[in-house]
């Protein structure tokens, strides 16, 4: 049981820097848009970025 | 915490895993400043008639108040600010975080309603749609914050919990359970400081204003459960709950997070939010982009396809389909060529258009609609009130219950004395009950806004439900109000050109529908060409016609009377106009006004109702008759003056009856006025469409059974809501001081009933199948 005596205060640490990650994560607007970030993929970045330019010119 | 700034503070400092600080620290921090002289910035008048509009001497502001929880907070609020001179009037919408308030510059100073507001811990803003957005998303992801740290800290707290129930049981090395329980208070701790905090600074300002909400016993609960938990960490006896605490905290956070995720999407949902930018085309064709606010009326500014339409404007060049739904409520989008007019907020689907903005880009319709749909939204009916006071009693009414089951089952065996009362505190939800009617009735009106009838007061929700009569005017609101010319009928020497020529030279001049059926464009579209002349001693009488002189001709148009001739066998179901040339009948023209789309439906809906028709018509044709008796009215009436309409609608109101108007032309207004619902039709006037309660956005007469149809089902909600919160507070709380409720379900059927009264109310506001079909097609055009 003495194992306990680490793996307690291990446990904290992964705790805070959970805490930590999701805060990071929050902060950084990862859960801002749930529903665009999986549609994402459907769209064609090169044709996208093709009509782009043409528009500039 | 005693101010909003603290909390930033302690966000900031746990938000680097500094929580330390707090344990460590031996005296209280300064706090960062936030006085009123922040707010001087206000008092100029420049900067707030951007968020104002005077009202007579005074001026109407709107603010965006943030961490408002309850009606408690609401009524903190309306109340503090009432005390000050100067100030008229407050309303607070708790769903939509706004607070208008009419001030009067000489009394008081708008930096002294903001700092009132900062006082009792509020935060404040001037009211914008994209700022009151941000803050919405802002509170969100400090709630977001929150809500992942006790779920984290529950997961592990519940770890240990097993561990220590297991050794209760079982038995276990006081060594092991001291750390168990050290580690558990470690990680309770920042739940308690962090994650907590809404549910305590609700719960002391609610204190401070004298009015417990459903904060006060939340907290008391979880105070008194860390704290019990504390003393026997510390002494090494009795129990601890710091897993009750965190999962409190937890479902409650999860309730609030999901009704505020509702409340952000409805809000990002109903406008369309304009881009804060548009690209300018500049005099030698360059474009750049360029501040909405920096536009001024007459720059000309282009839209590619995908894009929402920033201004109102008219169409320069370029030719697109653009979608208003926004106004209208129809999906489909409608073509859009030169000299058209767009509304901002408008999808441009699938071409360039180049606009000229008109007027000021801050003004369009569509903020006009959102102003009028705000101050809906704030009318607070009379139930919504008497529910806000019977929530504050039912509080302390719980905090009573809870101290009843604690000395109940401290001298009776059975359940934990102290758990039981932690359920007690907890379970009760007076909220499901303060949010039933103002949920309802804010989905109602922004389920009939997309729909495309704008509501400008709630409780006309309330009375469609007892109409007994439905009165319509004709032209304009049964019929286009847009006469076509069917035939010509000539008389003298005239030939049919001739006499097209010269009535469209004498209606010119005039604006009336029936000139309209005159103008060039009208009759070259019917495939008339036409010659131009230039009448001279034009003389233009109004309801009777117009005399002019053309070549030494005299000609005199309209009305058989003006025209001087005897009755003629005129058609019955057709307005017949009349030309004379040299006082000798030259031709006369027969028009017909078509009839509205859907207005045939609409009356065989209010005869199914058991609504009375009634048909009453300024004109005073045959054709009022007809038309009553083609539609199947109950009653009609032609030739009515202003006045007549008028009288008939107060002897109607005083033989009992509830008066439904519907109606469009400038004459209508006080008639409007005077029914005890009104609609006006989307060409009305902007006098009548400001004096009616309802004014319809496009002219489907189907939207009258619209509103009939979404009344009754609001009024069933909002009983279906009321009832829920009843039953719910009703079984929950003699069950759980009966000791029949564990605390952590406690937390969950709290969280469940207000949710499930918000959710209820939002199938009022159910989007069309359409609307995400279109939604899709306008995204994959702007890919």
């Amino acid at each position: 049981m003495s194992s306990l005596y680490i793996l307690l205060p291990v446990a904290l640490v992964f705790f805070v820097a959970i805490c930590a990650l999701f805060f990071w994560a929050v902060n950084h607007r990862q859960f801002d848009d749930l529903d665009r970030e999986a549609q994402r993929i459907l769209y064609d970045d090169e044709r996208r970025k093709k009509r782009a330019d043409k528009n500039d010119d | 915490m005693c101010c909003p700034a603290c909390v930033a503070v302690s966000e900031c400092i746990l938000g680097a895993g500094l929580d330390d600080y707090y344990r460590m620290r031996d005296q209280q921090a300064n706090r960062p400043a936030a006085s009123a002289e922040d707010y001087l910035q206000y008092d100029s008048p420049a900067v707030f008639e951007q968020f104002s509009h005077p009202d007579g001497e005074c001026w109407q502001s709107q603010l965006s108040v943030s961490d408002m929880h309850c009606a408690a907070c609401a009524w903190l609020i309306e109340n503090r600010l009432g005390a000050i001179d100067g100030v008229n009037a407050v309303r607070v919408n708790l769903q939509r975080g706004m607070a208008t308030v009419e001030w009067c510059p000489a009394q008081v100073q708008l930096s002294e309603i903001f700092a009132s507001v900062h006082q009792l811990g509020y935060g404040v803003q001037p009211w914008s749609a994209e700022a009151h957005l941000q803050q919405l998303q802002e509170g969100q992801k400090s709630l977001l914050r929150r809500l992942g740290l006790a779920g984290v800290a529950m997961m592990q707290l519940m770890m240990t919990a097993i561990a220590l129930y297991a050794g209760d049981f079982q038995g276990i090395d006081t060594d092991i359970r001291q750390l168990l329980r050290w580690f558990s208070l470690a990680i309770a701790t920042p739940v308690i400081l962090y994650s907590a905090q809404p549910f305590f600074s609700g719960a002391w300002r609610g204190i401070k204003a004298g009015r417990a909400g459903m904060d006060v016993p939340v907290s008391i609960a979880m105070l008194a459960a860390y704290g019990a938990s504390l003393r026997a960490t510390v002494s090494g006896e009795g129990h601890v709950y710091f897993d009750t605490v965190s999962m409190f905290c937890f479902f409650l956070l999860l309730s609030r997070y999901l009704q505020n995720a509702v409340q952000l999407r409805r809000e990002s949902s109903i406008r369309p939010l304009l881009p804060l930018t548009a690209r300018k085309v500049a005099p030698d064709g360059a474009n750049q982009w360029v501040a909405l606010s920096a536009l001024q009326d007459g720059d000309e500014l282009l839209v590619q396809p995908g894009e929402l339409v920033p201004v109102d404007g008219v169409v320069v060049s370029g030719q697109s389909s653009v979608e208003d739904s926004a106004f209208t409520g129809e999906f489909m989008p409608r073509s859009k060529v030169p000299g058209d007019t767009v509304l901002a907020g408008s999808h441009n689907i699938d071409g360039s258009l180049c606009l000229r903005l008109q007027g000021h880009p801050e003004q369009s319709r569509l903020s006009q609609i959102d102003q009028l749909l705000d101050s809906a939204r704030l009318a607070k009916p009379p139930i919504a009130e008497l529910a806000d006071r019977i929530s504050g009693y039912f509080t302390l009414f719980v905090l009573f219950c809870a101290a009843a089951a604690y000395t109940y089952w401290s001298f009776n065996p059975g359940h934990s004395a102290f758990l039981t009362a932690l359920a007690v505190l907890v379970v009760s939800c007076p909220c499901a009950l303060s949010l039933a009617t103002p949920s309802s009735y804010s989905a109602a009106v922004s389920g009939l806004r997309r729909r495309g009838a704008l509501v400008a007061n709630a409780a006309v929700l309330e009375n469609l439900a007892g109409i007994s009569h439905v009165i319509f005017d004709k032209t304009g609101t049964l019929t286009e109000g847009r006469p076509r010319l069917l035939k010509v009928e000539l008389a003298g020497e005239l030939d049919e050109c001739q006499a097209l020529s010269i009535a469209a030279a004498l209606e010119a001049p005039s604006s009336h529908p029936i000139a309209q059926a005159f103008s060039v464009d009208a009759l070259g579209a019917a495939g008339y060409t036409l010659t131009a002349l230039a009448p001279s001693q034009l003389d233009l009488q109004a309801g009777q016609g117009i005399s002019a002189v053309i070549n030494g001709d005299s000609y005199k148009i309209g009305r058989r009377e003006f025209c001087g001739f005897a009755e003629q066998g005129d058609s019955d179901e057709l307005m017949t106009v009349y030309l004379a040339k040299n006082g000798k009948l030259a031709a006369r023209f027969f028009l017909e006004d078509t009839l509205r789309e859907g207005a045939a439906q609409a009356l065989a809906f209010l005869k199914q109702r058991g609504v009375r028709s009634v048909l009453l018509s300024g004109d005073s044709s045959d054709q009022v008759a007809v038309l009553a008796n083609a539609l199947g009215f109950d009653e009609y009436q032609a030739g009515c003056t202003a006045a007549d309409k008028l009288a008939r609608i107060s002897s109607l109101q005083a033989m009992g009856g509830t008066v439904l108007m519907v109606g469009d032309g400038v004459n209508d207004a006080p008639v409007i006025a005077a029914a005890d619902v009104s609609v006006a039709m989307a060409g009305a006037s902007d006098l009548t469409r400001s004096c009616a309660d309802v004014a319809l956005l496009s002219d489907r007469l189907s939207l009258i059974e619209l509103l009939f149809t979404k009344s009754a089902k609001m009024g069933r909600i909002l009983r279906q809501n009321i009832f829920w919160a009843l039953l719910y507070n009703g079984t929950a709380l003699p069950a759980a001081a009966a000791g029949l409720v564990p605390p952590w379900l406690a937390a969950i059927g709290m969280s469940l009933s207000s949710l499930v009264v918000v959710l209820n109310a939002l199938r009022l506001d159910r989007q069309e199948q359409q609307r995400s079909l279109n939604t899709q097609h306008v995204e994959l055009a702007s890919v």
